[in-house]
């Protein structure tokens, strides 16, 4: 009973961690949120294989507290650093009205649970998992910078990572390094790309680059 | 095992050489070599588990049925194209717009997207089938970034991120379909299909849409095709072919491979409804954009996601011997425009639909290929296409799907004409001002065996073949 709890506190941690990515402007305190994240997701694997002594499990949890709360925080660091970004300018919706949207898609999502629940239960874990990814995609919504995109991205990714692991019994855990191991990539991939719209744009402002638009 | 070898070990080591070896010369031939065993080789292993003389095999997620036998096939034949037709094009590569060092990377990544793009059409769980998938936007990615111009970059960054969002929604589409899959389900494809009608119904539905929003972003179905046209006009022409030829087909294997359990489902009415209805509006919109292109590829790129509107109707209906031939079909066709552009681009250094004109004075052999090439994209006879459209119009018509049947011939038609119009401009009229490198045929010959191929099958298609390919095709992949 007592990991269950455990479980939720979790699970609303990751939560409360993209409300605050959301609200924030700052590139720095976006990734400290990010890496917060990761870290309560990767934990809620860990406590998990723990409690039920299975080593996959415990084995996941760390690889992904490595690579989701350590390994991309920094490289994205490393990148803004490099590429001079400091804050967004936000687009669309002021940050403390998105911060009050966000809490609202929360709210929402928690009561409306059991649509979500692969057990039909009302625990509320499945509409917190479907939240994270619900404001994920607002914060790619609201933010110009490619990198502030690119948070909101790994954001609706954990969100679907917390699903995988409140709601089902785990995908295979190759599959699951897979993913990661693809995710992670992907990371490096897109801070190349930035690097390369950096120096023949001179900025990451998305809604600035209009090279194709017909 | 053999046949994970014989699938993907030729590439590897391509890739590996053009890691290796710095200067371009042996690694075009090695590129054009590996390329064109890859197609033998290919053929040697899927043949047979097409002609049924072969059980489908199975290796850990991955297998080797009717429909994976085909699609690796289609996958080989584009895959040997465009590295000969690299070979040839990129003698300098300067005439192409990318680097010595881009050279080498084109043909280190089109080895590796071939293989990821196997494992996506071999996938037998729906888990690996998203790792392939994800595996081939990022080996994509920087392909695109060859060239290195703004506008190259800025649809590298495109392709990234909308697809990057497309894919996410496909692994939520996953992650929805093993909970609705409950205690002790799996993602594997055909435990799914046996206990289909045994999903929890809302989740199986949430799935299935967010699947076809994320899979038909990655295939270009319309409204999420946004990507696509930019994409492929701005990779190399031989890496344009490969992502029109392969990796949007990869695309329609999964959701083909999705539908085939919706369709076991209490949820089946969802493909007819919501899948082929999406098909017929993307082949409506593509052929209406076509009409105002102003860029060779970007028409090519227009016309690829209108073949995969009508690719995604024969999964809506699920015509099985439609889907593959018409992938086939596409992909022979569409391959061979795309590289045929690559040989306007290094004699004329423009694809620019109003700056080129005269293409039939100054280069007859590329004046006639293009012709044939965007008679065969469009479906037109003698090639494949013709068959493989006729026969999904009267698989529509036979099941009364009128308002579908509408859509695609009012699309057909209109893209017809907007080609037609398009290419007649470019190939007849005035000799255009510039053509520094004279056409060498070589380079035209990939091409022009490509739309051979498509002409051969176009005879070759009869009732009985087509029986034979509709067993073969049938789950399990025994006739």
């Amino acid at each position: 009973m007592e990991s269950l709890t455990t479980f939720q506190e979790l699970i609303g941690a990751a939560t409360m961690a993209s409300l605050w990515m959301l609200g924030v402007m700052r590139i720095r305190s976006m990734l400290w949120g990010l890496a917060a994240q990761g870290a309560a997701l990767g934990t809620l694997v860990l406590v998990r294989g723990i409690g039920s002594g299975a080593a996959n499990e415990v084995w996941l949890g760390v690889t992904v507290v490595l690579v989701k709360a350590v390994a991309i925080p920094v490289f994205l660091n490393w990148a803004a650093v490099r590429l001079r970004v400091v804050r967004d300018k936000g687009a669309g919706l002021a940050p403390g009205v998105a911060m009050l949207f966000g809490a609202a898609l929360t709210a929402a999502c928690y009561f409306e649970s059991e649509k979500f629940s692969a057990t039909g239960s009302s625990s509320g874990n499945a509409g917190l998992a479907i939240a994270i990814v619900l404001i994920g995609l607002t914060i790619m919504m609201t933010r110009r910078l490619a990198m502030g995109m690119l948070v909101g991205f790994l954001v609706v990714d954990n969100g679907i990572f917390a699903y995988v692991a409140t709601q089902t019994r785990g995908m295979p855990i190759v599959i699951e390094l897979g993913v990661l191991f693809d995710l992670f990539v992907g990371v490096l991939l897109a801070g190349m790309v930035l690097s390369r719209v950096s120096k023949s744009f001179e900025h990451i402002d998305v809604s600035e680059m209009k090279e194709l638009r017909e | 095992m053999t046949i994970a070898l014989a699938l993907g070990l030729l590439p590897l080591i391509l890739a590996v050489c053009s890691l290796l070896i710095r200067d371009l010369k042996p690694l075009r031939a090695i590129g054009a070599f590996v390329g064109v065993a890859q197609v033998v080789v290919t053929l040697c292993v899927s043949v047979p588990v097409l002609l049924g003389q072969g059980q489908p095999a199975f290796l850990a997620w991955f297998q080797l049925d009717g429909i994976a036998a085909w699609m690796v096939g289609v996958n080989a034949l584009v895959f040997g194209a465009a590295m000969v037709s690299a070979a040839l094009l990129l003698d300098r590569p300067e005439d192409m717009h990318v680097s010595p060092k881009g050279a080498r990377a084109l043909f280190g990544l089109a080895a590796l997207f071939i293989v990821a793009a196997n494992g996506v059409v071999c996938a037998a769980d729906l888990g690996a089938m998203w790792v392939a998938m994800e595996a081939t936007t990022l080996i994509t990615a920087p392909i695109i970034l060859l060239q290195g111009t703004r506008r190259s970059i800025e649809a590298a960054w495109k392709y990234l991120i909308l697809c990057g969002v497309g894919i996410a929604f496909a692994l939520l589409g996953t992650v929805f379909l093993l909970a609705a899959a409950g205690e002790g389900g799996s993602l594997s494809i055909a435990w799914l299909t046996d206990h289909a009608s045994g999903l929890r119904r809302s989740l199986l539905d949430a799935a299935f849409v967010f699947f076809l929003l994320g899979y038909g972003t990655k295939a270009g179905l319309f409204p999420v095709h946004n990507w696509l046209p930019d994409a492929h006009s701005e990779a190399p022409a031989p890496a344009s072919a490969l992502l029109s030829g392969a990796l949007l087909n990869c695309a329609m294997v999964a959701l083909w491979r999705i539908g085939g359990i919706v369709g076991q489902s209490d949820s089946r009415s969802l493909l007819v409804n919501l899948v082929a209805p999406m098909g017929a509006v993307t082949v409506l919109a593509a052929g209406i954009m076509l009409v105002r292109q102003r860029d060779l590829k970007r028409m090519w790129a227009y016309s690829s996601i209108e073949n995969m509107g009508l690719l995604a109707v024969a999964v809506g209906l699920r015509a099985a011997p439609v889907f593959a031939l018409h992938a086939l079909a596409h992909s022979l066709a569409k391959s061979s425009a795309f590289l045929l552009a690559g040989n306007v681009i290094r004699s004329y250094g423009t694809v620019s639909l109003s700056k080129l004109s005269g293409v039939m004075r100054r280069s007859p052999g590329l004046g006639f290929a293009l012709l044939a090439a965007g008679a065969a994209v469009m479906g037109a006879p003698p090639f494949a296409s013709f068959v493989s459209e006729w026969l999904l119009l009267t698989h529509a018509a036979k099941g009364g799907h009128w308002g579908i049947l509408a859509a695609i011939t009012v699309g057909l038609a209109v893209s017809f004409i907007a080609v037609l119009i398009h290419l007649g401009r470019i190939t007849f009229g005035e000799k255009s001002q510039r053509s520094d490198a004279p056409t060498t045929t070589g380079s035209l010959l990939p091409a022009v065996l490509l739309l051979a191929l498509s002409t051969a099958l176009f005879v070759l298609v009869t009732p009985t073949a087509l029986e034979s390919l509709s067993n073969a095709l049938s789950p399990g992949g025994r006739p």
